[in-house]
């Protein structure tokens, strides 16, 4: 054997220590560091009630692609959103806190300024962090967290049209003056706007740009505020070319509209559920009761199970879009919601104190890298423990201001949690809570308390008691024959409510 | 065109001498006064959508987009004076095209009050329009056919009868000072945007 002179011996070192450095000076295209640091993605349709969803147990086959693509995922069966419409459930499940103490409680408010640093992606510093969202209400917490946020796409980006221009021209005012912009030039429903000539040359302007895609929606396009149209096949390929494009890691929150009503399903699914003679368990009006017939109701659900259908085509769609691209392989995806809807009891929609099961009850998958076996997780989990799992399975720390806990199966251990939904309209930033609906579960049961509402007469107060493993369709008020629970279910809860209402008496 | 015609032909000023204020004030009322009706049914929603403040920018902005609307009519109405020969007196062409923008908007107004008082077409002309191969193109006939005859006849009578004309003048000065009234609120009204955009 030669032996290897000085100048040799230093060559072959040297050598080997630029091949030691090559994968550190060359990393792969978009990849910042090495595994462990996997993207997050999660995906929000709003409105989504798992109440209505086929792979939680509806009769209408309503999911039929995510139910397939669930056997790849964990599912959540009893998973819960804060609140029941769109800005206290959003900024719960951004910020891992509950209504009353991000105190996002009222339509299109923001949390409370020791939040507005307390979110998702303040949480997520170092991964490039992307947002969209079709629905104003969560934009508007959105651009509330932008410091957090390093690439927030402007909402009308996905939209076929809207009046987001009156935003830019009065910023401060943007939703007083888009509201009079609104009534101005669309006709209401009586067919009157405040416009004598410009209404009509101007929804001949936006017809125009929505060109051939309402040809596809036999009920008329996805929209809000009469005219702003939108499809959901724009998000799906927005949100997948984000997805392969983006720098790694990131966390990506898209936030979309459908089965939010109008529900306008696109013409495939346009009357598959129409007559297939199925019909829910007639419930009686509520006190809060909006006197919608059981026909009004059905129809309405059955337009909003078809809507369904469209969202899971998309969804597997964007799944297959992300598959192709090999996203998949290093990305946890999740899928849920802000709220339910509700079709029972004579109200339809959200807009409503009431917090019943399909207004709270929400589906959750997730999605993990590489995950091949199906994961059913029966326990209650809650909208605010999808911020600290994220955390956990992305190996980071979770910060203290978390109410939620890590979800099974990612926990090493998992203890029972009580789930918190609240509604508690008209409460301001400051005040107490002292007109609202609150929801306790614990194990099989959930307590609905109403409280402050002088419409209930009396001592303005309701409560009522549902065995949900017995009886999810909460027929069976149980709060007179098991008073023992009820108690002890109120204690619990009404010491919670004097917990948070402390530093805001 | 001789070049004194084509003068008188492009020289605005001497074209509209003295009617020009009147013709904004014309062209401002219809889109106020409607704004202001249909606000003031609103009231009341607004208020309890958000408050009484909302709504009073609700009601501001509207009738800013109503100002705005005015001077689009009037630069309208301008252009189209510029079609009327030009021996034609001021007043007679200030009152044609006030007329025309009072009947267009009048029309506007209608059928937004048709269909907030219910109004539907009746049954056998929807059949009809139904069973034929354009309807939509037979329903905008026959739209034309029944608003057509609102306008030439004004019209005509404003070319023929000096009665006419007279009337459409007393209509018009009393619309003008109704109009200047509006025109006022259109000042508090952008006190107000001013204010909410601060």
């Amino acid at each position: 054997m030669t032996a290897l002179d000085r100048r040799e011996f230093l060559k072959l070192a040297g050598l080997s220590a630029l091949g030691l450095a090559m994968p550190r000076l060359f990393t792969a295209p978009g990849r910042l560091r090495q595994s462990g640091q996997e993207n997050v993605l999660v995906v929000v349709y709003d409105a989504f009630s798992a109440s209505n969803i086929s792979l939680y147990g509806y009769p209408r086959s309503t999911t039929p692609n995510i139910e397939k693509l669930a056997q790849r995922a964990s599912v959540f069966h009893k998973h819960y959103a804060s609140g029941n419409f769109t800005t206290p459930g959003t900024a719960s499940l951004l910020t891992g806190a509950l209504p009353w103490s991000h105190r996002a409680i009222n339509f299109d408010d923001t949390v409370s300024e020791v939040f507005s640093r307390r979110s998702m992606f303040h949480a997520f510093g170092n991964y490039y962090r992307m947002a969209y969202s079709h629905n104003l209400l969560a934009n508007t917490l959105l651009e509330q967290f932008l410091s957090g946020i390093d690439d927030l796409t402007p909402w009308p980006n996905l939209y076929l049209q809207s009046d987001a221009f009156i935003g830019e021209v009065f910023p401060r005012d943007d939703n007083i003056a888009t509201l009079s912009w609104v009534r101005a030039m669309k006709p209401l429903e009586d067919g009157t706007s405040y416009s004598t000539y410009l209404s009509s040359l101007y929804r001949a302007y936006q017809a125009g740009r929505v060109g051939l895609a309402k040809n596809n929606f036999p009920l008329g396009l996805p929209n809000i505020n009469i005219d702003n149209y939108f499809i959901l096949e724009d998000g799906t390929d927005f949100l997948a070319e984000r997805a392969v494009e983006a720098q790694q890691p990131f966390l990506g929150y898209f936030h979309f509209l459908p089965p939010h009503f109008p529900y306008k399903t696109r013409k495939d699914f346009y009357r598959v559920f129409t007559n297939d003679g199925y019909r829910p368990p007639e419930k009686p009006f509520h006190a809060f009761t909006r006197r919608r017939s059981y026909e009004e109701l059905l129809a309405k659900r059955t337009a909003y199970d078809e809507y369904i259908r469209y969202v899971d085509a998309e969804f597997v769609r964007l799944f297959r879009a992300l598959e192709t691209a090999g996203v998949l392989d290093n990305t946890w995806v999740v899928l849920t919601s802000d709220h339910g809807e509700l079709f029972e009891r004579g109200v339809s929609g959200h807009n409503t104190p009431l917090l019943h099961e399909p207004l709270v009850h929400i589906p959750l998958l997730i999605f993990a890298p590489g995950q091949s076996e199906r994961i059913d997780i029966e326990e209650n989990t809650s909208a605010v423990d999808l911020l600290p799992t994220l955390m956990h399975v992305t190996g980071q720390e979770i910060p203290d201001w978390i109410e939620g806990s890590v979800l099974p199966p990612y926990a090493s251990n998992s203890e029972p949690r009580e789930v918190y939904s609240l509604q508690a309209i008209g409460t301001g930033k400051k005040d107490p809570v002292e007109k609202a609906t609150a929801v306790l579960l614990r194990g099989n049961y959930k307590l609905i308390y109403f409280f402050g509402y002088a419409d209930l007469g009396g001592d303005y107060q309701l409560i009522e008691l549902y065995d949900l493993e017995n009886d999810p369709e909460e027929l069976h008020d149980l709060s007179e024959v098991r008073k023992d629970i009820k108690e002890e279910l109120l204690a619990a809860l009404r010491a919670k409510l004097d917990q948070v209402n402390a530093p805001h008496q | 065109m001789s070049g004194s015609r084509a003068s008188a032909t492009y020289n605005l000023r001497q074209h509209y001498s003295g009617g020009l204020w009147t013709l904004f004030a014309i062209s401002a009322f219809p889109p106020h006064l409607w704004t202001l009706v249909l606000f003031f049914r609103d009231f009341s929603w607004l208020s309890e959508r958000s408050n009484s403040w909302d709504a009073l920018g609700v009601g501001a902005y509207g009738l800013l987009f109503a100002a705005i609307e005015s001077l689009l009519v009037f630069i309208g109405g301008l252009l189209l004076g510029l079609l009327i020969h030009p021996t034609w007196s001021t007043k007679r062409r200030i009152l044609l095209l006030s007329v025309l923008i009072l009947l267009t908007a009048g029309w506007g107004i209608l059928g937004q009050l048709y269909f907030l008082w219910g109004g539907r077409a009746p049954e056998a002309l929807v059949t009809y329009l139904a069973s034929t191969a354009h309807p939509l193109r037979l329903l905008y006939i026959f739209l034309a056919l029944l608003i057509a005859p609102s306008i030439v006849i004004p019209v005509f009578l404003l070319l023929r009868s000096e009665k006419a004309l007279q009337i459409a003048a007393s209509l018009v000065e009393r619309l003008t000072l109704l109009s200047g009234l509006y025109l006022s609120l259109d000042a508090a009204a952008l006190a107000i945007v001013v204010i909410r955009n601060l």
